[in-house]
């Protein structure tokens, strides 16, 4: 049986990333993954195959976030066609980070895209893994992801950056 | 094969598709070799999908480390990190009048012995046990099960593996490799980067290491140029942490 102090090891740092990205908050992204390993060890003993482990955990991470947005009465977008269609305007503010700039339009796109393109950009998951946690068809995934790459590339110039400096440190 | 069909396939990036059907992967190869739009088209693709993953992965540091979950499971407290807030903010004032260097922090020394937590159970050293090839496929497996995708550069040899774990450096687990050398406390180090993960361009000039001072050489792990490994060799530091290896 796997130990949950090993796993919290090995799969902190990126189940951060990951609740980062999702909830765009420190404190709530710590939070849910404090929630996430709590979880995980009241269900680790029903834990059979080791090799699907991380999915278990990342599932388990984007549930938790589901139920603390549906506490909240946060109702979620159904889709990206929802959102207010504002002038496309590909340029970064300025003053306004990369990464931040990347976190407000993740904030504004609906969940069921930000979250596939997340855990494509994020984590090395295929469109198989992604498509067991999100409990959605790989042909759901890839259109979502698709979709999803052309509303950000439409608003983020991810091109023009591309010969900048690396990308700052933040702490 | 037809360029747009070339673009609509790398577009779809069959490589993720994880059991998927790679025949036609092998036309598009082929096409790229001959096509120079599509290649540079491809190039370009590219390195905005690794611009895009780099800057997704650019998020704060996680403030808190292992925590004891088995223990933890049975307290109260969900909602900790918010209640130690005040607390967390007075004791960041002081570091802040006292100590601006604690926001500074320098990377962290790897510790060797440390690092062969992940994977202690050996390999067999007998006659009849496992060729070096197989002990790095056993060792890519055991760095998967734990959630960690990496190639092994095949280049080294195998059969003279100390241990393996993973170490932290730049807040991504990376997979490290410790070999006996030819005499003594002679070490091999070996750190295995992801290019996905890693902007290899813009590495530190030295990194800490368990070895003493020494310099390092870049290996390409794979084909894809993905995975690149940093092999230092040295003998084991037993003074205090702090050594670094210049690449």
């Amino acid at each position: 049986m796997a130990d949950i102090t090993e796993l919290a090891k090995a799969h902190q740092q990126s189940l951060f990333r990951y609740a980062f990205r999702l909830t765009g908050q420190t404190a709530d992204a710590e939070d849910l993954v404090q929630e996430t390993f709590l979880q995980a060890n009241r269900k680790i003993s029903s834990v059979k195959d080791l090799g699907a482990i991380k999915n278990w955990l990342f599932t388990i991470l984007r549930n938790q976030h589901l139920m603390n947005l549906r506490q909240r009465g946060n109702k979620p977008l159904e889709s990206i066609e929802d959102l207010p269609d504002c002038a496309v305007q590909p340029i970064r503010p300025e003053g306004v980070h990369d990464s931040e700039l990347l976190q407000q339009l993740l904030m504004e796109m609906p969940e069921g895209y930000r979250t596939p393109l997340i855990l494509f950009y994020l984590e090395d998951f295929s469109y198989r893994d992604i498509s067991e946690q999100m409990g959605i068809p790989i042909g759901t995934v890839m259109s979502r992801l698709a979709r999803a790459k052309d509303w950000i590339r439409a608003r983020y110039p991810v091109d023009s950056i591309m010969n900048q400096s690396p990308i700052r440190e933040e702490r | 094969m037809q360029c747009e069909t070339a673009r609509f396939i790398l577009e779809l990036d069959l490589t993720r598709m994880g059991e998927a059907d790679w025949r036609d992967l092998d036309a598009v190869e082929a096409h790229l070799q001959d096509c120079p739009d599509c290649q540079g088209w491809h190039l370009q693709r590219q390195a905005a999908e690794n611009r895009m993953a780099q800057l997704m992965q650019n998020v704060p540091a996680i403030r808190f480390k292992h925590q004891n979950f088995q223990r933890d499971s049975h307290t109260e407290g969900r909602n900790w990190s918010r209640r130690l807030i005040p607390y967390g903010l007075v004791v960041a004032v002081i570091l802040l009048i006292f100590s601006p260097m604690v926001f500074r922090q320098p990377a962290k020394p790897l510790d060797i012995e440390l690092a062969a937590w992940i994977m202690r159970e050996g390999f067999e050293s007998s006659v009849d046990g496992p060729t070096a090839d197989s002990r790095r496929l056993e060792l890519e497996r055991r760095f998967a099960r734990i959630g960690v995708t990496t190639r092994l550069p095949d280049a080294l040899d195998y059969s003279q593996l100390l241990f393996s774990g993973l170490v932290e450096l730049q807040g991504h687990a990376v997979p490290q490799l410790v070999f006996s050398g030819s005499t003594g406390d002679w070490l091999t180090q070996v750190l295995v980067l992801d290019s996905r993960k890693f902007d290899l361009s813009s590495l530190p000039e030295s990194i800490p290491t368990g070895l003493t001072s020494s310099e390092g050489t870049l290996l390409n792990a794979d084909e894809s140029g993905r995975f690149v490994a940093l092999v230092v060799d040295g003998f084991r530091r037993k003074g205090p942490a702090g050594a670094k290896a210049a690449w």
